[in-house]
């Protein structure tokens, strides 16, 4: 093992501590089902922040996007982190409206019955929409965890299953107390994010000879993103759209931005701050801190290109940064960066695992077991909450052990198809009265199948496929709209007053099974 | 030459951000409704916090 190695591995064990005492003490503070699920609705703003800063960093940002900059040039900060710094920008307007009910949803699903089938106690569209929040989470925490396992051994010499293992236990310890746990664990993490990218970007900088050196170098370059292949025309990292087209680039950009504002571990973060302002105020601020992290990702990926000009072969350009943090800066800033990698996989990781738990138990088992509402029955799905969230850590595990995926793409593809099933339930329900669940049902479907049909057959006309896939959704749910019936005043008068009926509330309560 | 259009769209999202964020403020704000988190200031969102004595 080398010098470089051990510091790397010092460094990880002092944040493998850090984070198992924030994990425990955090975890000792939950008391209901409530407070596993959503931190029972009281969360305050510089927690939230925290949490919404670092459940956006996930690898597809820290690696992804240096990567994707690196490979498809300067149309990346348009195609992702315009995508995404839209969705946060508008998410005001979504948090706002969760967040407004007296009694709010506890997850996304609920959400979903609770807007679209309040009288219906088995409800189809909440198994639904948590069956579909079940496997898309799932391989979001699987892309994590690969991700993470690759970069740890790479760079330490530790065996990949075994970096996969130590991610699982961070993973179970982080999860096991819950919301509130998972929140204090991000907000550390979003701080060692935050820290880590800055040191790699100083590095990269002083190595470059400073910014104006790297933006000569991206203008004129020829480098192939890796050895032996086709070399690049010049200039091309440095054009409106790059190596991507505009059409491609165009639709990466609506996949992030509207994919991400229905995605629906964010709908569920809006039901945890204390009240509706909050939920809107913690996206603001952390859009504006973002920032703080953007930058020195996007310098890293085009000062990657000066210090690196072409990958090794079969090194796919979501590792640059990490090939980076070995070759080119010094082991204790490269340990720090690594750390932030670190971070990213795990405050990403641990809300899918979350969130998988939850629909699993709280909306899938609890919902089609029916029955009365008690104090032992929560004491029993919080326990339950707890196993499956380990043995889906597991599970993922086991998956990630086996195979490979570009990362922000993979994101990407699943943010994509959450935006074209979601995108018309969530904005149509929040802001249209007479959006029913014939209308939900309708475009979540289409909006699917759709997706799935232009990532495999290709979009019609050369149009970005979010655009005909979410465009197609938008027709089903206003057909719904015309031909179905118009909602029960119950399942939209929270979202749409400030002052509701008894009724509404009684059935809001009904919904969520509150021991009263 | 690097085109400057990924940026400059950049910042015009922040302030489209920030343009969206006043709205929403500024509605809940005119609710005067504490349980929303009206404040009678457009970036706090605590109701609880002016209750508090001061020391």
């Amino acid at each position: 093992m080398t010098t470089k190695s051990i510091i790397y591995l010092v460094v990880f064990v002092i944040y493998f501590g850090f984070i198992i005492i924030t994990s425990i003490q955090s975890s000792k503070k939950v008391e209901t089902m409530s407070d596993f699920t959503t931190g029972g609705n009281k969360m305050g703003l510089l927690l939230g922040v925290g949490t919404s800063m670092a459940t956006w960093l996930s690898v597809a940002s820290v690696m992804g996007v240096p990567g994707n900059i690196y490979s498809r040039g300067v149309c990346a900060v348009f195609g992702w982190v315009g995508g995404w710094f839209l969705a946060t920008g508008l998410m005001p307007l979504v948090a706002y409206k969760i967040r407004r009910p007296e009694v709010p949803s506890r997850t996304f699903p609920e959400f979903m019955r609770t807007r679209y089938d309040p009288y219906t106690e088995k409800s189809p569209i909440q198994i639904f929409s948590a069956v579909i929040e079940l496997v898309g989470y799932f391989v979001f925490s699987y892309i994590q965890i690969q991700g993470f396992g690759i970069v740890f051994s790479t760079l330490t010499g530790v065996p990949y299953a075994i970096a996969c293992l130590f991610f699982m236990v961070l993973l179970i310890f982080t999860c096991m107390g819950g919301f509130e746990s998972v929140a204090a664990t991000d907000t550390l993490n979003a701080c060692l994010i935050l820290v880590g990218v800055i040191a790699a970007m100083v590095a990269v900088l002083t190595e470059c000879g400073g910014i104006g050196a790297i933006f000569q170098n991206f203008a004129t370059t020829t480098a192939p993103t890796t050895v032996g292949g086709e070399p690049l025309v010049a200039g091309i990292l440095g054009t409106n759209w790059g190596t991507l087209g505009a059409s491609v680039c165009i639709s990466y950009f609506l996949s992030n931005c509207f994919g991400s504002t229905v995605a629906p571990h964010w709908v569920s973060r809006f039901m945890a701050p204390r009240n509706a302002k909050t939920a809107a105020l913690q996206m603001f601020l952390v859009m504006v801190a973002l920032i703080a992290v953007f930058v020195p990702l996007i310098t890293i990926g085009m000062g990657g290109k000066m210090l690196m000009p072409s990958l090794p072969e079969g090194v796919t350009s979501d590792y640059m940064f990490p090939r980076l943090i070995m070759d080119h800066i010094n082991p204790v800033l490269g340990a720090l960066a690594l750390t932030a990698i670190c971070a990213a996989a795990v405050s990403t990781a641990n809300s899918m695992l979350l969130h998988c738990s939850t629909s699993l138990i709280y909306d899938i088992k609890r919902v089609l077991k029916g029955g009365e509402a008690s104090e032992e029955e929560d004491a029993k799905t919080t326990k339950q909450l707890r196993v499956t969230i380990l043995s889906l850590g597991v599970i993922a595990v086991i998956c990630a052990i086996g195979q490979f995926s570009l990362l922000a793409d993979g994101f990407t593809y699943v943010y994509g198809a959450f935006g074209s099933m979601f995108f018309a339930s969530i904005w149509l329900g929040l802001y249209v009265k007479r959006m029913n669940k014939e209308a939900a049902f309708a475009s979540m479907i289409v909006g699917l199948i759709a997706y799935i049909y232009c990532m495999v057959a290709g979009s019609p006309f050369g149009l970005p496929a979010f655009i005909v896939s979410c465009g197609l959704s938008l027709v089903a749910a206003v057909v719904g709209i015309l031909v179905g019936k118009k909602p029960p005043l119950e399942a939209y008068e929270s979202y749409f007053s400030d002052h509701v009926s008894a009724k509404t509330i009684e059935i809001a309560h009904k919904i969520r099974k509150d021991v009263v | 030459m690097v085109s400057m259009f990924p940026f400059i769209a950049w910042i015009v999202i922040i302030l489209i951000g920030l343009v969206v964020y006043l709205i929403v403020a500024t509605k809940i704000e005119k609710s005067g409704l504490e349980r929303l988190g009206a404040t009678g200031h457009l970036f706090t969102c605590n109701p609880e916090a002016k209750k508090k004595p001061k020391k």
